[in-house]
């Protein structure tokens, strides 16, 4: 799909804007704090209807007004039009083709998009639960049907905890329920490593590949990922290895409150040519790792859906070189991708762009 | 604040499940301004009517408006199944199928740890007192599909077994007489899950 045109309408530091966008990249130039991540953080509302940045709906209205609306116009793949609306702050609703509903439910789906934001930085540096998080969620994008393995393992986690937890302050429990729960959290926990495995791998692929091609011919480019499952040292997580597991831990379980086995407590070992990426990768390295992360998860959910959403790609030049940066763009084949960059790009890359704008506090301007 | 009786009513309505006091004050002023003095009486009439004539029926613990409930009163009923659910509502779900012709056991509610409710909170030891007493061959749970019916059903079977009797458990899926079309993916996902063979 593809977004032709985006109106802001008092959100962020935007009164009013209208920006048509063309198929192919788009590049959104501006200094800081000019408004380059407020359009790309519009189009994402209107794919999830919620902020990477924010969990607070009031805070994307512009300060002094009472509400915002982001209105677009998007064409699927066959080339029928759609415009939709999403109104925020006081007047919240969402209106596909005319169509009003308040709970925004109609509005599922419609628009799709992968984003790319400097935090992703965390995935490859910063602590587990980022890369938890990350698999989790492509789960879910890769095959919606599994939503329910990530809920229900999080929901028996949540029990079970719950159960600990009484049973430390009370310091007596009923072994018969605990076995219960822990029975549950072993078959959720191994369907949930074996949802994992399989995102991963279908993931995985596409991320080698676009990381060898950003780095280019010539040197070592070998990015890996593997699934490091926390209590199964054979690696397959599966139900009878977390059972022992936690009979194993129950002791320290019972006097902490707390669950200490299970795929909750599971990462991604990732390394760049055989060196762990948290550790010893530099800073453009692992942004490149990010960004071949989060490239596969777009093309690996376009393959899954046979529908393409828009790349938003917030900021992914700064710490990359020229030349890395030249050919990660030249891997955005992809129907639609938006870009930000402050300040001016090398002119190889601004050649392979379908259109540039200028935002200078608030005000879009198409230059070319 | 309103008048002594509207702000007595509103303050009655909101200790009610679900009723906020936005809602509550919507209800007090349309019983006072659009409900008719006859259907007031028998609101009033039916709510003092529960509380006088309702009782738990000290089988089955579903509501009964005599000794024992309508199901375990009823000499037609097969008295050696029983079908165990969380609450009397799903009394009403089951029966509706006109399928089962047993008595049921009512848990009043299902084990979740983070509400404070264990077995203890729950009819299990009646449950089993019942099995031990009443000569009962098949339980069937049908617990509610989610992670705390499915934790309490491994419970009871795991109580139940050594007894030597047979425990079924009602399978999960599709909403009978809801559309596939209409299905939410992860109901779908798990109905897919719970596949059986079939044979032509
Ligand atoms: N609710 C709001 N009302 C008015 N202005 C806002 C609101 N929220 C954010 N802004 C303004 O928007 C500007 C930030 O915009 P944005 O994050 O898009 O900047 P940017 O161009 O991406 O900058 P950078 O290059 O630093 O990332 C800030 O100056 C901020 O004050
Ligand atoms: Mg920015
Ligand atoms: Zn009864």
């Amino acid at each position: 799909m593809l977004i032709r045109e985006l109106e802001l309408h008092n959100f962020r530091n935007y009164q009013e804007a209208e920006i048509h966008f063309p198929a192919g990249v788009s590049l959104i130039e501006g200094e800081n704090g000019q408004g380059k991540t407020n359009i790309l953080e519009a189009i994402y509302y209107l794919a999830v209807q919620h902020s990477w940045r924010t969990s607070r709906e009031e805070s994307v209205v512009r300060d002094g007004c009472e509400s915002a609306r982001i209105s677009a116009l998007v064409e699927n793949r066959r080339g029928n039009q759609v415009r939709v609306a999403l109104g925020l702050g006081k007047e919240r609703d969402a209106v596909v083709n005319n169509t009003r509903d308040p709970r925004r439910r109609q509005l599922a789906g419609v628009v799709t998009a992968t984003l790319f934001a400097p935090e992703d930085l965390e995935i490859v540096k910063g602590p587990p639960g980022g890369r938890r998080d990350f698999i989790d969620d492509l789960v879910v994008k890769l095959r919606p049907a599994k939503a329910g393995v990530v809920s229900d393992y999080a929901r028996v986690l949540k029990q079970r905890n719950g159960l600990l937890k009484s049973a430390a302050l009370t310091r007596k429990h009923d072994a018969e329920t605990l076995d219960v729960w822990d029975s549950q959290l072993a078959t959720k926990g191994e369907a949930l490593v074996a949802a994992r495995r399989n995102a991963l791998q279908t993931a995985m692929g596409v991320a080698e590949s676009v990381y060898r091609q950003a780095c280019g011919p010539g040197i070592g480019a070998e990015l890996r990922a593997e699934y490091a499952c926390s209590f199964d040292k054979s690696g397959a997580g599966s139900a009878t290895a977390l059972q022992e597991a936690l009979k194993a831990a129950r002791p320290e379980e019972l006097r902490r409150g707390l669950t200490l086995a299970g795929p909750h407590l599971d990462d991604i070992a990732i390394s760049v040519n055989g060196l762990d990426a948290r550790t010893r990768a530099s800073q453009g390295e692992q942004r490149t790792v990010a960004l071949s992360l989060r490239l596969a998860e777009h093309e690996s959910v376009a393959a899954a859906s046979g529908e393409e959403g828009i790349l938003l790609l917030d900021d992914v030049f700064s710490e990359l070189d020229p030349s890395r940066s030249r050919l990660l763009v030249e891997r955005l084949a992809s129907a639609q991708s938006i870009l930000t960059a402050a300040g001016m790009l090398p002119t190889e890359i601004r050649e392979q762009v379908s259109a540039t704008y200028s935002v200078k506090m608030g005000r879009v301007e198409q230059i070319t | 604040m309103f008048e002594g009786p509207v702000q007595d009513l509103v303050d009655e309505l909101s200790k009610l499940p679900s009723i906020g006091g936005k809602t509550a004050q919507r209800i007090a002023f349309h019983l006072l301004l659009r409900t008719s003095r006859t259907d007031a009486d028998r609101l009033a009439a039916a709510i003092v009517a529960i509380k006088e004539q309702v009782a738990i029926c000290p089988r089955c613990f579903n509501f009964a408006a005599g000794d024992l409930c309508r199901f375990c009163s009823d000499s037609r009923r097969d008295e050696t199944v029983v079908c165990v659910v969380e609450s009397p509502p799903d009394i009403i779900a089951v029966e509706r199928t006109g399928e089962f012709r047993g008595l049921y056991h009512v848990l009043g509610g299902a084990i979740s740890p983070i509400q404070g409710i264990g077995p203890d909170e729950l009819r299990v030891r009646e449950l089993l007192d019942r099995i031990k007493a009443d000569g009962i061959v098949e339980v069937i749970i049908a617990t509610n599909p989610n992670i705390e019916g499915e934790a309490t059903a491994m419970y009871i079977a795991r109580l139940i077994e050594p007894l030597g009797i047979r425990v079924t458990r009602i399978a999960s899926g599709l909403p009978v007489g809801g559309d596939l079309e209409y299905a939410d993916e992860v109901t779908l996902g798990r109905a897919l899950e719970g596949r059986r063979e079939i044979h032509g």
